[in-house]
């Protein structure tokens, strides 16, 4: 059994009610814990829908699932990214109350973050990054002024190696 | 009638007239099915239609009964039943038909579409239960959506590996009306249905194959299922070499073929285990290498190459790797693999190899079948293949009787052996008998039975009566269950917990109270008398056939270890 480690599958499938359902189902039956998942539509390809799954796993378990997604008839694709080969990134908002919160506009410099909106001591924060650089902001402002948060889950663009058609690249 | 009338026009339908109309495109003939609340509308339909209804007593019955039809037809089987509970008691039944690949539409009512979710009466989330066991699951939600919906799942039940496929029809679907289309096909982006095998893997298969010293075939379900069988027996014959099967590929080749080793596993023959641990190649065919088949899987494996054809590109490495494959339809595959040896070798003379198993399957012959006694469950099933034709078709329910049939039923035919291998289902024999004689009338069908497998569906002697579909069921009765009892004395030192069913009805007036016949045999003369009064009979035949509870299923090869440790005493 080899060792877990932290991967993402990339998903195309048909756009349609009980697609999400089928598919994490999968997970379920091997006990795989998922640490995020987001589902989007993909611009330019109609009906279907695009699911990313991030998760620890050890590559036995990886495969079983792949040989499981690969059989599901909703399934039109599914990669396996290793994720020293891709760029990740995530999004978080935040709500800080910003009087709590002395080194405010450190903080929101030192990470890169942008403030979207204020309303009067409080404001809504938007950070993109990598994992670890969103938990590491969500720590700093998580005792200073945090009111609630949100998190998008993991997009993952892996490196191609040639240039193809976008169409082609998904499907 | 049928598709050419709604071929060009677009009739307007209610949904429960669109699903029997797109049956009947799809060529159904017979569905076995309980009626309920929450599918009458379609059952309106069906009086008017010429499909025929088999009412099942219990819903699980009726699947076994779609699964029998299916096995043996090759054809999708349809089991329909109503929501809630209709669609609960099917499961195991879909389930059974699951395991074994046998292609089925079940097709269950539902509570009216703005009832689901509210925990209406007899409202269970059907989908959600069948999704783990069914390839598909489809949930039309408007009358035009039911053609659809109906030729996609028969194409997908029946296609690429075969596996059921679950409608659930609301009730306002089924009763309001909307101008349909029938399509001719459908387009399902996710779905391959059929790989074309690359021939360069065949070639290499082959070259393996030729290379090998001590090979075995090994044919799987999978051969039976894409109606390859007579071109394994072909290579098999050309190249000279033994063929072991899986329980489910029992009768890919015929059983009393010189090359013939019979099943390998758990309570698989002696000389196909001892062989098959003997060879150095195994081509398997169309089986998934199940832990029952293979038992321990390391040894399996050490000191022997595995080539794995098969249909489903997901079976391939998933309980073992092996060291050469073939992803492509069965029939394709072997047909390649044939004309490629043909090409590459002529005949193959006598060799040490087959020296070797002829001197291991007298051995067994010998070791085995000759010590027992005069009237056991062996000689009992070899008795009951020598009276049977050749085509007759032989069910089993599961358990030791399940396991005696393996060993000593000699199956002559593909698609003449129906049992339960993946699921294992305890009840699945007697109803999948009566499915196998809707679709065969004109062939004996016999039931080989335990007494608590017999009991779990024995109401399925109501159907059977009344929709004049006459089998036979060998009940070989130990009052015990069996297969739980010989575990106990073997792995939990004759503790028997739970096996003994001291009370349970007389076989006989149990099946004469329900308009069949009845006997109880005392002695292998008395035996052959009954079996050929009831293969005369008209209504079916409940023959009670007294063992010994002591009894054991030999050889046994026990959990974890190798396929050539096998108990044999």
């Amino acid at each position: 059994m080899s060792a877990d480690e932290s991967v993402v599958l990339q998903i195309l499938v048909e756009d349609k009610p009980g697609v999400l359902f089928r598919i994490l189902n999968h997970f379920r039956r091997l006990n795989l814990n998922i640490d995020a998942v987001t589902v989007a539509s993909l611009p330019g390809v109609v009906g279907k829908s695009g699911i990313t799954v991030n998760l620890k796993a050890n590559s036995e378990e990886c495969s079983m699932v792949q040989r499981m997604l690969n059989k599901s008839i909703d399934v039109v694709n599914v990669k396996l990214v290793r994720l020293s080969e891709a760029i990740r990134r995530e999004l978080v908002l935040a709500q800080i109350k910003m009087d709590q919160n002395t080194g405010f506009e450190r903080l929101i410099k030192n990470y890169g973050a942008r403030v979207v909106s204020i309303r009067g001591d409080t404001a809504v924060v938007e950070l993109t990054g990598e994992p670890e650089t969103i938990n590491s902001f969500i720590n700093s402002v998580l005792d200073s002024g945090l009111v609630s948060l949100s998190r998008t889950g993991l997009a993952v663009l892996p490196f191609e190696e040639k240039v193809k058609e976008f169409a082609e690249n998904i499907l | 009638m049928g598709f050419w009338r709604w071929k060009n026009i677009s009739p307007i339908f209610s949904g429960a007239r669109g699903l029997i109309e797109a049956l009947r495109i799809e060529g159904v003939e017979v569905v076995f099915g309980i009626p309920g609340g929450a599918i009458m509308p379609v059952y309106d339909e069906l009086l008017g239609s010429p499909i025929r209804h088999v009412l099942a007593r219990h819903e699980q019955s009726a699947a076994h009964m779609a699964d029998g039809y299916a096995r043996v037809t090759g054809r999708p089987g349809v089991a329909m039943a109503t929501s809630g509970p209709g669609a609960t008691n099917l499961v195991t039944g879909v389930a059974t038909a699951y395991m074994d690949s046998v292609p089925m539409v079940a097709i269950t009512g539902q509570v009216a579409t703005r009832l689901i979710g509210t925990d209406a009466f007899q409202e269970i989330d059907t989908v959600g239960i069948f999704n783990p066991i069914t390839k598909y699951q489809f949930q039309p939600r408007r009358p035009s959506e039911v053609p659809r919906a109906v030729k996609a799942a028969f194409y997908l039940t029946a296609t690429g590996r075969t596996s059921p496929v679950l409608i659930d029809l609301p009730k306002d679907v089924q009763m309001e009306k909307e101008e349909m289309v029938f399509p001719e096909s459908v387009d399902i982006p996710g779905y391959r249905a059929e790989y074309e095998p690359d021939p360069l893997h065949v070639a290499k298969a082959a070259d393996l194959l030729l290379a090998a010293d001590r090979p075995v075939l090994l044919g799987g379900g999978g051969v039976i299922k894409s109606n390859a069988c007579d071109l394994l027996v072909a290579v098999a014959e050309l190249l000279n070499i033994p063929v072991a099967t899986t329980l489910m590929g029992k009768g890919c080749i015929p059983e009393n073929h010189p090359l013939s080793l019979g099943p390998i596993g758990m309570h698989g023959t002696y000389h196909a285990n001892k062989l098959i641990m003997e060879s150095d190649l195994v081509i398997c065919v169309g089986a998934r290498f199940s832990d029952r088949s293979t038992m321990n899987l390391s040894e399996f494996t050490k000191d022997r190459k595995i080539i794995h054809f098969d249909a489903d590109p997901s079976e391939i490495g998933k309980n073992l790797k092996p060291h050469h494959y073939v992803v492509g339809n069965i029939r394709k595959s072997l047909r390649i693999l044939l004309e490629i040896l043909k090409v590459k070798t002529v005949k193959c003379e006598n060799t040490a190899w087959r020296g070797r198993w002829m001197e291991l399957k007298s051995e067994y012959e010998d070791a085995i079948f000759g010590a027992s006694g005069e009237f056991t469950s062996p000689r009992i099933i070899r008795k009951i293949r020598d009276m049977l034709p050749i085509d007759a078709i032989v069910t089993t329910e599961v358990g030791q009787h399940q396991m005696w049939a393996e060993l000593h039923y000699r199956v002559l035919k593909p698609r003449t052996f129906l049992t339960s291998g993946g699921l294992g289902t305890m009840g699945f024999g007697f109803p999948a008998a009566i499915g196998a004689k809707t679709a065969k009338p004109w062939v004996p069908v016999l039931d080989i039975a335990g007494d608590g497998s017999f009991l779990m569906t024995s109401d399925s002697l109501a159907t059977s009566v009344q929709e004049n579909l006459p089998v036979i069921v060998c009940v070989f009765n130990n009052s015990c269950l069996g297969m739980v009892a010989q575990w106990q004395r073997a792995f939990y030192g004759g503790r028997y917990s739970g096996v003994w069913l001291g009370s349970k009805p007389d076989f006989v007036n149990l099946a004469k109270s329900y308009g069949a016949e009845g006997v109880r045999v005392n002695g292998m003369l008395d035996f052959e008398r009954a079996l050929r009064e009831a293969l005369k009979s008209e209504v079916t035949t409940v023959i009670d056939i007294p063992i010994s509870p002591e009894e054991n299923v030999l050889p046994f090869v026990a959990t974890g270890s190798s396929l050539n440790e096998m108990i044999v005493r």
